[in-house]
């Protein structure tokens, strides 16, 4: 019989080995299954000149489609092509589904990102603000542009200020790509970057270089001190990249590819006669996280021998154990996320649960204190999104600070590194809410859509799929298929983010102990175990 | 044959086809003017199957609470409701009058019915929804405004043909990167 310490270095020792034979495989020219440049077809469409210019040209048409109807519009809002388009059909299902499961790949075909892009050929060649180089300014306009906006007009209802809007987001993208160098609209401006970089972590999908594939483990001589450096800024400045030496001492813990190191073009980066470097100016050799990168294939198409680059398949969430520069700007953005769409209701929680009368209560106090806003709009806004955002970074705050307490590692640390955990809530809620939940309405969407097209019909909202059917009863209350839609998927947030709290928890104590560990991470997992059931409590109860 | 020869055919294939289908459509219009009815209600029914839904919602409720003066004025304001007439024109620009007959009889009979009727207000409001399902059968199926389809088709693939095959060369001409 094998004692468990035996077990455990069985364990390590066949990982290892795998790890290792994947390298070799890759070395010795043998096919590499999670690899998908080896799949002839997928490498010969994203390596083409046209791969993204093709789908922004017909969104483009699309937008210019929208803005001319949001503009001219004789319908009602809810009949509206342009509300449908940007804030719901695009939004939800092509926008942020693709995101979970492609990563940033929307932004390499973003009609709006395209005419930035060729409005930024002409720039007058400012750098950006280096202070501003942040996600701080992301998440500004993320909540300013969108959700305070929203709070004051209501815009995504009306398809003349929707059109509007999207107008003075293409106008800014142009303003501002004339003036700086690099894509500074969409990595710093654009409305949605902020969800978009975050979100994008937990893909299955990575463009990475051959040694840099999250699948491979680290080297051991940077693999302890990888977390320990604390670096504020995600996106690195131009002016820190440019020299060859500066970005051959940035570390991410993993080994630059050969083939990268002995390169003297830096094609992939700087770009050549024919084509542009990276957009993003993300060095590829060096880039560990999806954050940045739109996955437009332009390393791989600017790179001479075009091998180094490729296209990973690799575990969902397995990015969040292994953040290269954890930044608490994108702690904040997640729990902006939690709070807009998954936490928002918690004052009626509070309501059912504990106070009766807090909800109403706390509405009309909240009211006085904005008498210029309407009482809709303080419930719906102040008190259910604004006010969850704060509740649930106290919360977060609280049990990093006792996670702190315990491992003895700074507060900021420990902060910035377990906030990506918390990931894992709003993606299992969001992902099956939002998305499969949208086939709910898809009937009212293929309407509108066609019958600007010429094609008359009218098709029940819920002519694919009706949720609402009743699965079962208890007692008086009847649990329909969109309540357990909207419920059960969100028990996985608990062994998931469990887990990687533990991992990060491992990592940062730089301890082998799992019970150490577990006891550093466990105000986190608590934390997790009570939101999930909130959200549970949420969509299956308070949804009746 | 060469690439940029291919291209221009195709464009040019196009827009001969499309045109020619264009025209050849507008005349059959004219042709058959006396036949062509104008189209002046919008033909996206959905606010005006919701609106009357939320109509027949109310009177099975009103119904179950047997308010029947309720019913009687709901009734009527059915059949003077803008979503109804679109609902109706529609229907019967497709050639489905007896679905209207049908459903304007219904209501008619609920706005005479007195509280002695109650079978027979129960029956007639189950006649309701069982038409105003027909209804929504008969919108179901696709009516095809082809010249719409093909003006629409045909602007934006050629806008989509003219970009791919230009933009690259633009970029080239010029020395632009991409």
């Amino acid at each position: 019989m094998l004692n468990k310490s035996d077990e455990i270095d069985n364990k390590k020792s066949k990982k290892k080995s795998q790890q290792i034979s994947i390298i070799q495989n890759s070395e010795n020219g043998m096919k590499d299954r999670n690899d998908l440049f080896n799949y002839k077809t997928i490498a010969n469409f994203f390596r083409s000149k046209y791969y993204p210019l093709v789908f922004q040209i017909m969104l483009i048409i699309f937008l210019a489609g929208f803005i001319i109807q949001g503009l001219g519009e004789k319908r009602s809002d809810t009949e509206s092509a342009i509300t449908m388009g940007l804030f719901s059909a695009f939004w939800f299902l092509i926008i942020w589904s693709s995101n979970v499961f492609a990563g940033r790949s929307w932004c390499s075909i973003c009609p709006v990102g395209a005419i930035a892009g060729a409005a930024n050929r002409f720039n007058k060649g400012y750098n950006f603000p280096r202070k501003l180089s942040n996600w701080g300014l992301p998440l500004l306009s993320y909540v300013l542009s969108l959700w305070v906006l929203a709070m004051v007009t209501n815009f995504w209802y009306s398809s003349f200020l929707s059109a509007i809007w999207i107008i003075s987001v293409v106008g800014v993208a142009i303003g501002v790509s004339l003036i700086y160098k690099e894509r500074i609209f969409c990595k710093y401006l654009c409305p949605i970057t902020a969800p978009l970089a975050v979100i994008s972590r937990s893909s299955p999908l990575e463009v990475r270089s051959k040694t840099m594939s999250t699948r491979l483990p680290r080297s051991s001589s940077t693999k302890n001190n990888t977390n320990h450096k604390f670096i504020s800024l995600p996106m690195v400045h131009t002016s820190t990249l440019t020299s060859i030496d500066k970005y051959n001492t940035i570390t991410t813990g993993r080994n630059i590819d050969e083939e990268c190191k002995s390169c003297k073009t830096h094609d992939c980066y700087k770009g050549n006669e024919e084509t542009e470097g990276c957009p993003w100016e993300q060095h590829p050799a060096t880039m560990s996280g999806n954050a940045a990168c739109s996955m437009c294939m332009k390393c791989t198409h600017s790179c001479p021998s075009g091998e180094p680059m490729r296209l990973f398949v690799r575990k969902p969430f397995s990015e969040l154990l292994n953040i290269f520069r954890p930044d608490y700007y994108e702690v904040f953005i997640i729990f902006t996320l939690l709070g807009l769409y998954s936490f928002y209701q918690w004052s009626v929680i509070a309501d059912d649960l504990l106070l009766r009368g807090f909800h109403d209560y706390l509405v009309s106090t909240t009211h006085l204190i904005f008498p210029f806003l309407t009482v809709d709009a303080v419930e719906e806004y102040v008190v259910g999104y604004f006010a969850a955002i704060g509740l649930g970074l106290g919360l977060y705050s609280f049990s990093s600070l006792i996670s702190s307490k315990i491992s003895g590692i700074r507060f900021k640390i420990n902060f910035a590194n377990f906030g990506y955990t918390y990931l894992t809530v709003f993606i299992f809620h969001f992902l099956l809410t939002y998305s499969i939940g949208y086939l709910d309405n898809i009937g009212q969407h293929a309407n509108i859509a066609l019958s600007n097209i010429g094609i008359n019909l009218y098709l029940p909202p819920n002519f694919i799929v009706d949720f609402t059917i009743p699965a079962f009863q208890i007692g008086n209350d009847v649990i329909s298929y969109d309540n357990l839609i909207n419920g059960i998927p969100i028990c996985l947030a608990i062994p998931v983010g469990g887990y990687i709290s533990y991992k990060i928890a491992k990592k940062i104590t730089r301890s082998n102990s799992i019970y150490k560990a577990l006891i550093v991470s466990s105000p986190h997992i608590i934390l997790i175990t009570a939101m999930t059931i909130l959200i549970m409590y949420q969509e299956l109860i308070l949804r009746i | 044959m060469n690439k940029s020869y291919f291209s221009i055919t195709l464009v040019t294939f196009i827009f001969i086809f499309g045109s020619t289908t264009l025209i050849f459509n507008i005349n059959v219009n004219n042709v058959n003017a006396e036949e062509a009815k104008v189209v002046d209600w919008d033909r996206l029914l959905i606010d005006e199957i919701n609106e009357l839904n939320d109509y027949i919602e109310k009177i099975y409720e009103e119904n179950t609470n047997n308010n029947f003066t309720a019913i009687r004025i709901d009734s009527k304001n059915i059949l003077l409701s803008s979503g109804f007439r679109n609902i109706s024109a529609e229907l019967e620009y497709r050639g489905n009058t007896e679905v209207v007959q049908a459903f304007i009889n219904t209501v008619s009979n609920l706005t005479e019915l007195s509280p002695s009727d109650k079978e027979k207000m129960n029956e007639n409001i189950n006649n309701l929804s069982f038409i105003r399902n027909e209804m929504i059968n008969t919108l179901s199926i696709p009516d095809i405004d082809y010249q719409k389809l093909i003006i629409i088709t045909v602007i934006s693939s050629t806008i989509f043909i003219v970009s791919i095959l230009m933009i690259p060369k633009v970029r080239s001409h010029h020395k632009i990167k991409f």
